[in-house]
C-alpha cells in the first residue's frame, strides 16, 4: 500500500466527499488551523488509512467526514447530502442510519450490557423489538460474542469491548464506518484481530475509513493517506 | 365570649396608652362620652367630637354618644391576626346598654406594696409576689363562683397558643435538619466520588492515607461550615424580611422570627458534625480501592 | 421516548447508593412540601367536609358575627325561619340557642355548652347511644316540676361519669349560693351524642330551645342561629342573598362564604406552608441539579457518543430533563408515606392549641394537594434537570470525544 500525494481517489460519487475543507479553531492569541485545504472522497467497499503525527488533524478530518463537525470552509458530502446545510436534527439522522463510529476509548454505557450497547441505536431508529433482537444477536455473533451478550462493559476485556462498539456501529447499517484509533488501547494480537474485522467489514461493502498510529493496521487498508500539519501529503 | 362589633367592648384597667388629641367639646349629660380605638374610629371616619349611636342590637335602640378621644391600645399577642375594634365607656353605662345590672366579665386588683410586721411563718417581710398569691388564694376559696388569676398565671393560660405554635415550629425544625442532612450527606458523597481520581494520583505518589484522610475531613467539613455561613447569612436576612412584612401586616411590634445565639451555634455545630460524618463515610470509601482502581485502571 | 426512558432509568441505577441517598433526600423534602400543601387551606377542607356532613346549606347570624361567636342574639328568629322556610327548595329552617350554663351532678358542679334545639331536630348532633330529644315534650308527670329529657356529649359521659338515665340539673349559675337566685331545670339524660365542634374536654348537652331559653331568662322567639337545610344546596348562596336582603339584622352565608370568611383568619397557617413549601421545593431543586449535573460531567464521552451515534441535540437534552424528573418521580411513594405520617404528628400538635375543635384537621389530605405536591415536584425534576441539559445541549461533540480520549 502506498501513499497517495494527490490526495484524491478518482471515483464514480462516493460515500463520503471532503472538498478544499479547512476547520480552524479560534484559540486565546492565535487561531489553531487543524485542516489546510483537504480533499478526499470514499467508496464503498474500500478501507482507507489516515497515518500521521500527533496533532496532524486526522481525528479532525474523521469528525468532518462523520458529521459531528463542520468545515470552517469547504464542504463535506455524505451520501450526496452537503454537510455544511443542514441542522443538527439532519445531520443525527445521516449519522444514525448510514455512519457509525469506533473510538479508541470505545464509550460503551457501563450500565447496560453488550446486547443493550449494541442494540441502542436501533432503539433510536425505532426499530422493531423483534427484529432488534435478531439483529443484536447476529451481529455480537459476528464478532465472535455470542456468549457474552449479557455481560456488561465492565465484565469485558479492552478487545471484546471494541468488538462490542464495532457491532454497535454497525447496527443499523451503515453506509459508512469511521475509526478513530481503534486499536490504541488494545494489546498487539488483539489490535490484529480487531484490524481483521474491519478488514472483513470493507469487503462486506462497507466503507471503512481508519486513523490510525499503527503501521501494520494502515498496512490493512486499501488505500493510505498521509497527513502532516493539516494537510495531505 | 367576645361581643360584636355592634356591641361595645369593655376593657378595665389602665391597659393602654391614650392618643391626646384635640379638645372635645363638651358633652350633654343625656350623650355619653365615649373613646374609640384608632382603627375602631379610622373605619367608621369618625374623630374626637364626632356623634355616635350605640346598641348591643343591630336594630337599636340606640344610644347618643360623643366621641371623646381616639386612642392606639395595646396590641396583645393572642390578638395578632385579628383586626378587633374598640370602644371603651364608662362601666355604669356599657351595663345600662347591655342590660346586665352590675354584671362584669372581669374585675382587676392592684394590690397596695406589702407592709407591715413580718408574719411568723416566714420570718420574713412578704414579696409583692407571695402577697399577690396569697390574695388569690382566699379570693379562689370563697364559694362566689369566680376565679382569680395572677397576672403570671393568665399570661401562662394565654400563652397556650403560642406554646403550641413553638412545638409546631420545633416539629418542622426537626424535619428541616432531617432533609438538609440527607442533603448535605448526599453532596458530601458526590463531592467524595469527584475526589477519587485524585485520591488515586495522591497514593500513587505516596501520599499516606492518613493525609488523605485528614484532607478529605478538612474538605468535608470546611463544605459544611461554608454552607452553614451562608445557611445563617441567608436565614436571617429571611428572619428580617418574614419580621418586616408580618409586622406591617399585623400592625405589631412583636418579633415573629429571631437568630439567637443558641441557633447560631446549634446550626454550626450540627452542619460542622454532619459535614465530618458525611467526609468520613467518603474516605472510607474511597480508600477502601486500590490506587489503581481509583483511576479506573 | 423509549430509548430515553430506557437509558434515563440505566442511569439511575448507575450508582445505586448515590441514587439511594439523593432518593432519601427528596423524599424528606418531598414529605415536608407534601405537609405544607396539607396545611394550605387544610383547616378549611376539614371544617367544609364537617359543615357538608351536617347537611345545612345556609346558616344565619345577628349581622357581624360568626355562630356562637358571643351573646348577640337574632330577635324574632322564629318569625325569619318561618319566612326562609316559605322559599323554594328549603326543607327546613331551624332556630339554634347557645349558651354557657353548669351542670350539677350529686355533689359536682361542672360548666357546659349547652344547645337549644326545636325538639328532634336532626343534623345538629349524631346520636351514638340512647334516645333523642323527644319530638313534643311530654306532660308534666304527676304534681311535680317536669324533668325534661336532654342529650350530652361523649366527653360528658366519659370524663364525668355521666350516664343514661341519671339526672343532672342545668343552672346558668355558677355557684350553689347564687344559684338559688336563678332558674334551674333538672333533667334525665335521654342520649350521648357526637356534637362536631366540640373543643377537647368540652361538655355539651342538647335540651329543648324553649327550656334553654327559660333558665336563661331570655325572652321566647329569638336564637344564636338559624340553620337552612336545602333539596338543592347549589342554590345556597341565592338564598343567603336573599335572607341577608330581607333582614338587615343579620348575616347569611352559605358553607362557601363561611368558609371564605374563616380562612381570612387562617392567614399565618397559609403564609406558612407557602414559605416552607417554597424551601422544599428550593432543596429540591438544589438536590437535583447537584446529581444530574454531577451525573451528565462524568458522562460527557457517553453524551458525545450518543450524539455521534446519531441521537440529535434535542433528544439529549430531554434525556437529562427525564433523569431529572425520574428522580423526582422515584421519590413519590416515600415522599408521600413520610409525609402523611409527620402531618398526623404535626396535626396532633396544633389541635392541642386551646379552642380548636376535635374533630377538625389542620392537615388534611386531599386530591388537590397531592396533585399539587406531584406537580411540584416533579416540574422540580424537570428544572433541576434544566441546568445540566442546557450543559449537554452546547456540548461540542468532536472536542469532547478528543478531550475524553486524551485526559
Amino acid at each position: 500500500m502506498t501513499a497517495d500525494p494527490a490526495a484524491r481517489i478518482a471515483a464514480p460519487p462516493g460515500v463520503v466527499a471532503a472538498e478544499a475543507v479547512t476547520k480552524v479553531y479560534p484559540m486565546p492569541g492565535r487561531p489553531v488551523e487543524a485542516l489546510r485545504g483537504v480533499t478526499l472522497a470514499v467508496e464503498r467497499g474500500t478501507l482507507l488509512s489516515i497515518v500521521g503525527p500527533s496533532g496532524c488533524g486526522k481525528s479532525t478530518l474523521l469528525h468532518l467526514l462523520g458529521g459531528v463537525d463542520r468545515p470552517t470552509t469547504g464542504s463535506v458530502t455524505i451520501l450526496g447530502h452537503r454537510t455544511d446545510g443542514l441542522g443538527d436534527a439532519a445531520l443525527a439522522r445521516i449519522r444514525l442510519r448510514h455512519v457509525g463510529f469506533v473510538f479508541q476509548r470505545f464509550f460503551l454505557l457501563p450500565m447496560l450490557t453488550a446486547e443493550e450497547n449494541v442494540a441502542l441505536p436501533m432503539m433510536e431508529a425505532r426499530v422493531p423489538a423483534d427484529e432488534r433482537r435478531r439483529r443484536t444477536g447476529a451481529l455480537l455473533e459476528r464478532v465472535g460474542l455470542g456468549d457474552r451478550m449479557r455481560h456488561r462493559p465492565g465484565q469485558l476485556s479492552g478487545g471484546e469491548m471494541q468488538r462490542v462498539a464495532i457491532a454497535r456501529a454497525i447496527a443499523n447499517h451503515p453506509d459508512l464506518l469511521l475509526a478513530d484509533e481503534p486499536t490504541g488501547e488494545l494489546d498487539e494480537a488483539t489490535g490484529r484481530e480487531v484490524g481483521a474485522l474491519l478488514r472483513a467489514l470493507s469487503r462486506d461493502g462497507l466503507a471503512v475509513v481508519l486513523v490510525t498510529h499503527n503501521p501494520d493496521l494502515a498496512a490493512l487498508a486499501d488505500r493510505q493517506v498521509r497527513m502532516r500539519d493539516g494537510v495531505l501529503v | 365570649m367576645r361581643i360584636g362589633l355592634v356591641c361595645a367592648f369593655l376593657v378595665l384597667g389602665g391597659l393602654s396608652r391614650i392618643a391626646v388629641s384635640r379638645p372635645a367639646p363638651a358633652v350633654p349629660p343625656d350623650v355619653w362620652p365615649v373613646s374609640l380605638g384608632e382603627r375602631a374610629a379610622h373605619r367608621l371616619g369618625v374623630g374626637p367630637g364626632d356623634p355616635l349611636d350605640l346598641s348591643v342590637h343591630p336594630a337599636g335602640p340606640w344610644q347618643p354618644a360623643r366621641v371623646a378621644q381616639v386612642y392606639r391600645p395595646v396590641r396583645y399577642p393572642t390578638e395578632v391576626g385579628r383586626e378587633p375594634l374598640e370602644i371603651r365607656l364608662h362601666l355604669p353605662d356599657l351595663q345600662t346598654l347591655a342590660g346586665r345590672g352590675d354584671e362584669a366579665d372581669s374585675i382587676v386588683i392592684r394590690l397596695r406594696p406589702p407592709g407591715g410586721p413580718a408574719p411568723a411563718r416566714t420570718g420574713r417581710a412578704a414579696t409583692a409576689g407571695e402577697a399577690t398569691a396569697e390574695v388569690v388564694t382566699r379570693l379562689n376559696a370563697s364559694s362566689l363562683g369566680f376565679r382569680a388569676y395572677t397576672s403570671a398565671e393568665l399570661a401562662a393560660r394565654n400563652s397556650g397558643p403560642f406554646e403550641v405554635i413553638a412545638r409546631f415550629h420545633r416539629a418542622i425544625g426537626a424535619v428541616t435538619v432531617l432533609a438538609s442532612s440527607v442533603f448535605l450527606v448526599a453532596i458530601m458523597t458526590l463531592r467524595g466520588e469527584e475526589l477519587r481520581r485524585q485520591v488515586g494520583v495522591m497514593r500513587l505518589i505516596g501520599v499516606s492515607p492518613r493525609t488523605v484522610v485528614g484532607t478529605v475531613l478538612v474538605i468535608a467539613a470546611g463544605v459544611a461550615l461554608l454552607g452553614s455561613a451562608i445557611g445563617i447569612g441567608l436565614g436571617y436576612l429571611l428572619s428580617l424580611a418574614i419580621n418586616a412584612y408580618y409586622r406591617s401586616l399585623f400592625d405589631t411590634d412583636l418579633v415573629f422570627s429571631r437568630v439567637t445565639p443558641r441557633l447560631l451555634e446549634t446550626s454550626a455545630g450540627v452542619s460542622a458534625l454532619l459535614g465530618i460524618a458525611a467526609g468520613a463515610v467518603t474516605a472510607w470509601r474511597v480508600l477502601r480501592r486500590g490506587p489503581l482502581e481509583q483511576l479506573g485502571r | 421516548m423509549g430509548p430515553i426512558l430506557f437509558l434515563a432509568a440505566r442511569t439511575l441505577v448507575r450508582v445505586p447508593a448515590r441514587t439511594a441517598l439523593v432518593v432519601l433526600g427528596l423524599s424528606v423534602t418531598g414529605a415536608l412540601l407534601l405537609d405544607m400543601t396539607m396545611l394550605a387551606g387544610g383547616l378549611q377542607a376539614s371544617l367544609g367536609s364537617v359543615l357538608s356532613r351536617l347537611g345545612f346549606a345556609v346558616r344565619v347570624v345577628p349581622r357581624g358575627t360568626l355562630p356562637f361567636s358571643g351573646d348577640a342574639e337574632i330577635a324574632d328568629a322564629d318569625r325569619l325561619a318561618a319566612a326562609i322556610e316559605t322559599q323554594p327548595g328549603v326543607t327546613a329552617a331551624v332556630p339554634v340557642v347557645g349558651a354557657n350554663l353548669y351542670v350539677r351532678r350529686g355533689g359536682r358542679r361542672f360548666p357546659s355548652f349547652a344547645l337549644g334545639v326545636p325538639s328532634g331536630t336532626p343534623g345538629a348532633y349524631t346520636l351514638v347511644a340512647g334516645a333523642d330529644l323527644p319530638a313534643r315534650p311530654g306532660p308534666p308527670s304527676g304534681g311535680t316540676a317536669p324533668v325534661v329529657p336532654i342529650v350530652i356529649n361523649q366527653n360528658m359521659a366519659r370524663l364525668d361519669g355521666v350516664r343514661i338515665g341519671d339526672r343532672v340539673v342545668l343552672s346558668a349559675a355558677p355557684g350553689t349560693i347564687l344559684q338559688t337566685f336563678a332558674a334551674a331545670q333538672a333533667c334525665r339524660v335521654a342520649g350521648i351524642a357526637d356534637f362536631y365542634f366540640d373543643l377537647p374536654a368540652q361538655r355539651t348537652v342538647a335540651l329543648a330551645g324553649p327550656v334553654l331559653r327559660r333558665l336563661l331568662d331570655r325572652p321566647p322567639g329569638g336564637a344564636s342561629l338559624i340553620l337552612v337545610r336545602m333539596t338543592d344546596p347549589s342554590r345556597a348562596d341565592a338564598l343567603a342573598r336573599w335572607i341577608a336582603g330581607r333582614d338587615a339584622r343579620v348575616d347569611a352565608f352559605s358553607i362557601q362564604e363561611f368558609l371564605a370568611r374563616t380562612g381570612a383568619r387562617l392567614t399565618y397557617f397559609n403564609q406558612f406552608s407557602v414559605i416552607l413549601g417554597t424551601m422544599s421545593a428550593a432543596v429540591a431543586f438544589l438536590l437535583i441539579a447537584a446529581i444530574v449535573t454531577l451525573s451528565v460531567g462524568e458522562r460527557l464521552g457517553e453524551i458525545a457518543m450518543l450524539r455521534a451515534m446519531g441521537f440529535p441535540r434535542a433528544r439529549i437534552v430531554g434525556l437529562v430533563l427525564v433523569e431529572g424528573v425520574a428522580l423526582a418521580a422515584a421519590a413519590l411513594p416515600g415522599a408521600f408515606l413520610l409525609g402523611i405520617a409527620i402531618a398526623r404528628h404535626l396535626d396532633r400538635i396544633l389541635l392541642s392549641a386551646p379552642g380548636v375543635p376535635e374533630n377538625l384537621h389542620f392537615f388534611t389530605f386531599t386530591a388537590a394537594a397531592a396533585v399539587r405536591t406531584v406537580g411540584i415536584l416533579l416540574a422540580t425534576g424537570a428544572l433541576g434537570g434544566a441546568y445540566p441539559a442546557a450543559v449537554t445541549a452546547r456540548l461540542e461533540v468532536a472536542p469532547t470525544l478528543h478531550r475524553e480520549v486524551v485526559s
